[in-house]
């Protein structure tokens, strides 16, 4: 069964870490990897760099940019996760646009990532309604499709979204893209209500979130919380110095682990 | 009727956004509909297109272009008589009328060459609204005689410093803009390319320019044409000339692409030619990429073709065979640029050269009536060309 079913039967609240893969090199993603996993992140969020993002801030565009130019591509990101899942066993999604699938070839992508222990996507630029095969395909072979829910859905929608969203949902906090400048919207509780009756799916929220005193407000409403940009700033400043990379990127989960522990 | 429900063309278009545009979108396209049927929309569109802009524009016939190629009956539909010197104010003027009619206050646009960014900045002075340009900081340096334009007109122009510097990088950040400011920005696309309804949308906009072809050709020659030539950028003003004739069977249509230094240098903008089927800005449609999909810079001597996607309906169109899609180099778009001043006394857009210069590789009947879409005029381009004859 796929690793991110697991997630809605623990009695817990999670952090799930975005890294985007070869920043600044596939080696210190694989051991940025062990370390998550290590630990305690529930759900590892790996991105793979497209040339265009348009649902993307700043920092993870930079670092699309970073990877595109270590050549990175999905086969050496399935070659990397062979590798690490022989050591872990956490959840490993990949976050892609959809023109890097498509161009995969949409059953290649899913029985490939089946195959290298990635248990879903997050496809930003591909919304629950297009595309039949890829959902079609997905419940097939045991692999989310983990759809986004922006504030600015409408209820009906958010409904839909909800449904057909595998493992967790992704909601997202801002208007906007990711980054930790936006200004995170004040909750509509009307949203909540809707995401919460329609499924007992562990609704994760992201966009925008930097610092760790902010998670225990996001966790009151939400069953995990998402970090990419402000992660992904530390991975910019320490580049090739991989030990203080390391070390600093430990630091900086920790002080939010501790954050969803105790809002628990 | 085509697009479908879902905004498809065949297999083409789709509304590929993120969902914090959705509602937008969605609400966009039902008040286009709604727009669509209403005779006060319609009745201010008509005006704004008569007195402002200075519609209809003419359909010449030219004589001495005729006479020197000896292929067919050559007339020039005049779009570069628009006001502003192109037809992209056509759209942007539709598209202002409708975000006023949304109560937005702030308009956003990407611009390449920078012709629909000038366009967009017009309209948003002309109706007294906050304006936004996406420009790549490549084409700013290419073309600061259109940013002035455009400050002069009252618009902030906004450097694009991400990827390739250009205007599908412009489209990205105007994009993200729009995520950012949905509730009160309205977006108007200068092309036929990205998200339902925008490629619908645009084309309805563009299509006055084949409505008024039809009329004026039955006027001047008591017939249809045979042959329809324009330029593909994104593809808004080819759209605009074919779409009211796509029903005529007889009639042949040819769309112009960006070889620019060939097909086979890697550098051109040949998307229907030479791309594969992908999402590009929403839509799914032919895209210039590379093996892995990452989307490829493009290049073509008009800064208006040099963009790696097309609008979702050419796609189409290409696989129906409806239409033929073909490409000129920079090199023969620069000789049609010359001999269109040198015979006719029209300057015309290096864009519209493209469409030009391919009559040349057509054999069409001596009595053949061939309309080209003269999109814009070239004086924008006087310097690109100064550049391109000292080398």
């Amino acid at each position: 069964m796929n690793r991110l079913y697991n997630l809605e039967k623990q009695n817990k609240k999670h952090l799930i870490i975005y890294l985007m893969a070869g920043d600044p090199d596939l080696k210190t993603t694989e051991k940025l990897i062990y370390l998550l996993d290590k630990i305690g992140v529930s759900v590892i969020e790996l991105g793979v760099p497209f040339s265009d993002p348009i649902a993307d801030g700043v920092t993870i565009q930079k670092a699309g940019d970073r990877a595109l130019k270590q050549g990175i591509n999905l086969k050496k990101v399935f070659l990397l996760m062979k590798k690490v899942r022989k050591k872990v066993n956490v959840p490993i999604v990949l976050m892609t646009y959809y023109n890097i699938i498509f161009n995969f070839g949409i059953k290649k992508f899913i029985i490939e990532s089946k195959k290298s222990g990635i248990d879903g996507a997050i496809i930003p630029d591909l919304p629950f309604d297009e595309e039949s095969e890829i959902y079609d395909l997905a419940v097939k072979n045991d692999f989310c499709i983990i759809y986004l829910v922006s504030p600015t859905n409408t209820i009906s929608r958010t409904k839909k979204i909800v449904e057909k969203s595998m493992g967790f949902v992704y909601y997202i906090l801002v208007k906007g893209v990711t980054g930790i400048n936006n200004k995170r919207s004040s909750f509509d509780f009307r949203h909540l209500k809707i995401l919460r009756k329609f499924s007992k799916k562990p609704i994760f929220a992201g966009f925008g979130v930097s610092m760790p005193h902010e998670v225990k407000e996001i966790l009151r409403y939400f069953d995990g919380v998402i970090i990419g940009s402000a992660f992904v700033n530390i991975i910019e400043k320490y580049g090739n110095k991989t030990e203080k990379l390391l070390k600093e990127c430990k630091k900086f989960v920790c002080k939010f682990l501790t954050g969803v522990k105790n809002a628990r | 009727m085509l697009p479908d429900k879902k905004g498809f063309f065949g297999r083409f278009g789709g509304k590929f956004a993120p969902e914090t545009l959705r509602a937008l979108i969605d609400d966009l396209e039902y008040q286009y509909e709604k727009a669509k049927k209403d005779k006060k929309f319609k009745e201010e569109l008509n005006y704004y297109l008569k007195n402002y802009i200075g519609r209809p524009t003419p359909l010449y016939f030219a004589k001495r272009l005729t006479k020197y190629l000896g292929k067919g009956k050559i007339y020039l539909k005049r779009e570069d008589l628009c006001h502003t010197g192109a037809h992209k104010i056509n759209n942007t003027i539709g598209q202002i009328l409708l975000a006023k009619r949304l109560g937005k206050k702030r308009i956003i646009a990407e611009t390449g060459a920078g012709q629909h960014g000038v366009a967009t900045a017009t309209v948003a002075a002309l109706f007294g609204m906050e304006c936004c340009i996406y420009m790549g900081e490549e084409d700013i340096k290419r073309q600061s005689l259109n940013v002035y334009r455009m400050e002069l007109l009252g618009a902030k122009v906004i450097p694009v410093k991400s990827g390739s510097k250009t205007l599908k990088d412009a489209l990205n950040e105007a994009i993200r803009d729009w995520l950012k400011n949905v509730d009160t920005t309205f977006y108007i696309i200068g092309s036929v390319a990205g998200f339902h309804p925008y490629p619908a949308m645009v084309r309805d906009f563009q299509s006055v320019i084949g409505i008024e072809t039809k009329k004026q050709i039955i006027k001047l020659e008591g017939r249809l044409p045979d042959i329809l030539i324009a330029c593909v950028g994104g593809g808004s003003n080819s759209i605009g000339l074919f779409y009211p004739f796509l029903k005529y069977e007889k009639i042949k249509m040819y769309g112009v692409e960006a070889a620019g230094l060939g097909l086979n240098t890697g550098r051109h903008a040949a998307s229907l030619e030479k791309g594969k089927i992908g999402i590009l800005h929403g839509a799914k449609t032919y895209v210039l990429q590379d093996k892995n999909g990452q989307i490829k810079e493009t290049h073509s001597i008009a800064a208006g073709l040099d963009y790696p996607g097309v609008g979702p309906e050419h796609s189409y169109l290409k696989e129906t065979g409806r239409v033929k899609y073909a490409s000129v180099t920079d090199k023969e778009a620069l000789d049609a640029f010359k001999l269109l001043s040198e015979k006719e006394g029209i300057i015309p857009a290096l864009e519209s050269s493209h469409a030009i210069a391919y009559i040349k590789k057509l054999k069409p009947n001596k009595n053949n009536i061939i309309v080209i879409n003269l999109s814009g005029r070239g004086d924008k381009d006087i310097n690109t060309v100064f550049k391109a004859g000292q080398t």
